[in-house]
């Protein structure tokens, strides 16, 4: 990741042209934007006919013109004519520019101009991610705040609009007159996000769910989908809490029904939000604990009354088996406002007076509501409805998730590599799918293994040369390879690309001591 | 982003000039020879210590009173004591950030030196307040300024989401010849009217001169991370590396205190104090140590072949003044060789003196043989721990006093029959220890088999030093194992899986092995130090060690 901002630009366009063009920028540095929403500068820049070469000091990279949105480079690539009719143009002082021969002044007075505007656009989205000059809109039933460029912002505000609008008629919820709008804190990266909210460690995003009630999570380009995820997971506690202000659900059906929408995806072909697709990272974690002989038993899920990790994602499968069980899925749902509504539950005040429910009483409720004597026969149910639900056959996400998670569990020389092979052959562009590869080829050790390892992170870095981590674990083979100086070469670059990370782990340490 | 980080001296005339005021109303004046500056700041507020190990902070003051504020709307309150602290940053630090290198040194030591963090005032608050402060905060202010002559970069960083009560953070960074001198204060929004006029007025009162000592972080790169080269050493090459240890230690902290003469230093045959408390206490305080360490000496000696060093205790003025140490980096690490306490004034006489007391624990034990604690089974080594904790000398004599919570909840585990039996204690896992009774009932059985009943009865006097002894030899076994070559812990003997079904078989029994292998530890002890102990003689043990307990 690159020091500079992460930025996407609204009005930002590519120069479409037939020959090569450059923009001119005086006393301005190089930069490009990326498709994903990165900007790199601080780096010289060279525009070749289908790549800009960024020149580091330690290395060039050379980064395809098919992953760059615009770009801004200084320093004017020549015409060079090449045919007779260029060469009697070119003779006649006319230069090629969109479409049309034109005087070397007209073309470069325009280039100037689109220079000008484009820094001028550049330099807005920029000043706008100092918080203080943070974008500040609103929408029908949200305020937001946001360090993100105005196109995201749009596609964001639009699709929590479509989110609460389909949620509100789902369980018929509705905002309370004094509560106003919900404020919605949009950070550009991850760093901001755990400067200005406060949300470290490993906190994703966050809703506070006390006045004033607020939702803040950050933009990760690595990530679209997470990113969507923890939107869709925290804009649901707030719309939990609808339900009922003045009752906190329990932890395990509060965060099982954040993830359960969590998933939500927009199906702009039939205009509708699909709901309770499969999250296939706690459908991994899931199938790790059952693998290592863990299960959560009903009983505990639900009547424990505790916080524990585990409603994440065993949680998150119980619900999806209610929701996704014709049989279930009404009573579930019934199950789930009567918690916060109905006369027949006992409640107490907890923090901040608000009301809720013991794990005893939660389970009594359940079961009464589905006429259960004890929890054994549901629970088997549940369980064999989780033996049904598959990783490998669930998509490309899927198998990244069980890699990456047999990689976690040690399983580095069998699972974990044929996982995250089959992840990358079914197309994954995740760089951390690549890396874990790498690194279970290069441990397995050899030189064939090696050159595979090697192999792998090329690939990687076909997707995005500008991945610092893969950048760093490639010198981390190239040392294996006993390929020292290239090593060495190679973690320079590294850090000159990621400068926050000096990349310095234990095998490459020895290696630059020079000690074998 | 416009960081300011331009190479800037003192400005003789400037376009814009902001006219030199006078300090904070009533001002104290601060001089620092060594470092070459001086500035004022409010009467009532008291220079704190800095730890040696901090590289950053080279100034510290503290507001004498606290102040307290509460959110209406969440009930939530918070304390806060206002503070001001004084960062130096070498200009030069930009260039060294670029050089991460790897070197070897004397006898294949790797050191590896990696970035700094941070090369302007900017880049430090941004780093800093995640690490010391909660709450999400962000740069409402920034401005460029001219003050006395000097560049000033000045802040106001705005700290709202997550705390009980929001802040601002002021932080200016002064641009001498070679170095940003950077003075950082914060005040709760709530009093930010009573406070920012003298806090503003301390940043004004800032001046460099001459320095007569040297620039920190001026020739290093940033953190350092030694490698070591894993050899053993011989008793002569520890003994030594422990004394180095000692005196460099005692050098750093001497020197971060001269010129204070508040700060005495007194010797007894084993420790060094530091001590910014009176003479006489500081005296109590030698006194009581050596007592302990001549008890530890004597009760378990025979653990291990090292050879205990010197410890330093560091005795501060009062709590305040401790926690003040404490918020300005570490002074723990694993080869700790101080200890800090302070004069308590307010009733907590306990607490300070069981902090000094586990601090001799783990510096003696570790320089004893640092193998041997980390294979004590729990019950032994939280038993031991929170036993030492509560010990008191009267003159040379060491007694231990459980702590009154810890009275009470015995004698209620005695009522309810929740005492655990004496063989429970020997043969329980770690998981069973911190899941039932055994964790708070430990240090009273080990009280009872070291000092207690046991030492009057012939068949149990010996056990908790026989028991000690089979561990020392396990101990020894397991360094011969792993010089050898030999697997030490279970599972590490399995040959390499050759299928993913044979991978994930192992993996889990990976999960159950340490438990395995503990239980079957356990077990091997018990068999040595209890062979042929019979039911009877078990119970028997059990009805002594509870007659003493409830």
């Amino acid at each position: 990741m690159h020091r500079s901002k992460l930025v996407r630009s609204a009005a930002v366009f590519l120069i479409a042209a037939a020959a090569t063009v450059s923009v001119t920028l005086s006393a301005r540095a190089d930069l490009i934007q990326m498709k994903d929403g990165r900007t790199i500068d601080g780096v010289p820049m060279k525009l070749e006919a289908d790549a800009i070469v960024l020149e580091y000091k330690s290395g060039k990279v050379r980064v395809p013109l098919t992953l760059v949105a615009d770009y801004a480079i200084a320093g004017a690539a020549p015409f060079e004519p090449k045919t007779d009719e260029e060469k009697a143009k070119r003779a006649e002082g006319l230069v090629p520019y969109n479409g049309k021969w034109v005087k070397i002044e007209e073309r470069d007075k325009a280039l100037k101009a689109i220079a000008a505007k484009r820094q001028a656009e550049l330099d807005e989205v920029r000043a706008h991610q100092e918080w203080r000059n943070r974008y500040k809109f609103a929408s029908t039933n949200f305020t937001f705040e946001s360090t993100l460029p105005p196109r995201l912002n749009d596609e964001y505000s639009a699709l929590m609009e479509t989110y609460f609008t389909e949620f509100k008629k789902s369980w018929g919820v509705k905002v309370p007159k004094d509560w106003g709008k919900l404020k919605v804190c949009f950070y550009n990266e991850r760093k901001a996000f755990n400067q200005i909210s406060g949300g470290r460690g490993g906190v994703l995003a966050y809703y506070r769910f006390v006045p004033p009630r607020e939702l803040n999570f950050f933009y990760d380009p690595k990530s679209p989908r997470g990113t969507l995820d923890c939107m869709f997971h925290e804009a649901n506690h707030y719309l939990t809490d609808l339900v009922d202000e003045q009752f906190q659900y329990p932890h395990w059906v509060n965060e099982a029904m954040a993830e359960y929408y969590g998933s939500s995806e927009w199906d702009p072909k039939s205009k509708k939000m699909q709901v309770g697709r499969i999250q296939e990272g706690r459908l991994a974690e899931l199938k790790a604990d059952i693998e290592a002989g863990k299960k959560l038993s009903l009983s505990d899920l639900i009547g424990k009354g505790d916080d524990a990790y585990e409603h994440y994602y065993w949680g998150w499968s119980f619900v999806h088996f209610m929701m996704s069980t014709p049989a279930y899925e009404k009573k579930f749902r019934d199950f789930f406002i009567d918690l916060a509504k109905s006369k027949e539950v006992k409640r107490d005040v907890g923090g901040f007076n608000f009301t809720e429910v013991s794990g005893d009483e939660c389970l009594r409720f359940f079961m009464k509501r589905f006429g259960l004597k004890d929890t054994d026969v549901l629970q088997k149910e549940w369980y064999d409805y989780i033996d049904k639900l598959s990783l490998e056959g669930a998509g490309v996400r899927g198998m990244e998730e069980a890699g990456i998670a047999a990689y976690r569990r040690g399983a580095t020389k069998f699972r974990a590599p044929r996982q995250l092979k089959a992840a990358i052959d079914r197309g994954s562009k995740n760089a951390e799918v690549y890396i874990l590869y790498s690194k279970c080829l290069r441990f397995k050790g050899g030189d064939d293994n090696l050159a595979a390892s090697l192999d792998v992170l090329e690939k990687a870095l076909a997707n995005d040369p500008l991945d610092a981590d893969v950048v760093a674990e490639k010198a981390y083979v190239l040392n294996a390879m006993g390929r020292g100086d290239e090593a060495k070469q190679m973690i320079e670059l590294a850090r000159e690309m990621n400068p926050e990370n000096p990349y310095l782990e234990m095998d490459i340490i020895e290696a630059l001591s020079g000690n074998d | 982003m416009a960081y300011w980080n331009s190479l800037v001296g003192r400005t003789a005339a400037v376009a814009v000039l902001v006219v030199v005021v006078a300090g904070p109303a009533r001002a104290e004046q601060f001089k620092d020879e060594k470092l070459g500056y001086q500035l004022s700041y409010p009467k009532g507020w008291l220079k704190r210590p800095v730890a040696v190990d901090e590289r950053w902070i080279v100034g510290k003051f503290e507001c004498d009173r606290e102040y307290e504020s509460t959110d209406k709307k969440t009930g939530m309150f918070d304390r806060f004591r206002p503070w001001m602290d004084v960062v130096v940053l070498p200009l030069d630090l930009a260039k060294q950030k670029k050089k991460a290198t790897v070197e070897s040194g004397p006898g294949g030591v790797i050191t590896s030196r990696s970035e700094v963090k941070w090369t302007n005032l900017r880049e430090y608050l941004e780093i800093r307040l995640q690490e010391v402060e909660p709450g999400g905060f962000y740069f409402s202010k920034e401005e460029e300024a001219t003050v006395n002559g000097y560049k000033v970069q000045q802040y106001e960083i705005t700290v709202e989401k997550l705390v009980a009560v929001p802040k601002r953070v002021y932080a200016w960074a002064y641009a001498t010849d070679d170095a940003y001198f950077c003075l950082i204060s914060e005040a709760q929004i709530p009093y930010e009217d009573k406070l920012k006029g003298d806090i503003l007025g301390a940043f004004r009162s800032f001046k460099a001169f001459p320095r007569t000592g040297a620039l920190p972080n001026a020739a290093t790169t940033g953190e350092d991370i030694t490698v070591l080269d894993g050899k053993p050493k011989t008793g002569a090459e520890a003994d030594k590396e422990r004394k180095d240890a000692f005196d460099r230690r005692l050098r750093r902290v001497q020197d971060s205190v001269s010129g204070d003469k508040e700060w005495i230093t007194r010797e007894s045959d084993n420790f060094t104090a530091i001590s910014h408390a009176d003479a006489k206490y500081t005296k109590s305080v030698l006194d009581h140590a050596e007592a302990l360490r001549a008890w530890l000496d004597e009760q378990l000696g025979y653990v291990g072949r090292g050879k205990p060093g010197k410890i330093l205790i560091r005795i501060c003025k009062d709590n305040d003044e401790y926690s003040a140490l404490q918020g300005t980096g570490g002074f723990w690490s694993s080869d700790r060789v101080e200890i800090v306490t302070y004069r308590d004034r307010e009733g907590w006489s306990n607490n300070t003196m069981s902090q000094v007391n586990s601090g001799i624990y783990d510096i003696w034990l570790r320089d004893k043989d640092k193998d041997f604690s980390y294979k004590m089974p729990n019950w032994i080594d939280g038993g031991l721990q929170s036993m030492v904790r509560n010990a008191v000398s009267k003159g040379r004599k060491i007694e231990f006093r459980p702590d009154a919570w810890d009275r009470v909840s015995m004698a209620r585990a005695g009522a309810e029959g929740k005492l655990v039996q004496a063989k429970s204690f020997f043969t329980m896992t770690s998981d069973e220890l911190y899941k039932g009774e055994g964790y708070q009932q430990a240090p009273y059985f080990v009280q009872y088999l070291m000092l207690g009943g046991a030492q009057k009865q012939a068949k149990f006097k010996d056990i908790f030093r026989n028991y000690m002894v089979e561990l020392t030899l396990a101990v020894e076994e397991d360094r011969r194992k792993e010089k050898e070559g030999r697997a030490v812990e279970p599972g590490e003997e399995r040959k390499a899986p050759e299928n993913e079904q044979e991978e994930e078989a192992q993996l889990k029994a990976r999960q159950t092995d340490f438990r395995k292998g503990e239980r079957e530890f356990l077990d091997k002890l018990v068999a040595k130090v209890f062979e042929g102990w019979t039911f009877a003689e078990w119970d028997k043990l059990t009805k002594s060690y509870w007659a003493e307990v409830k």
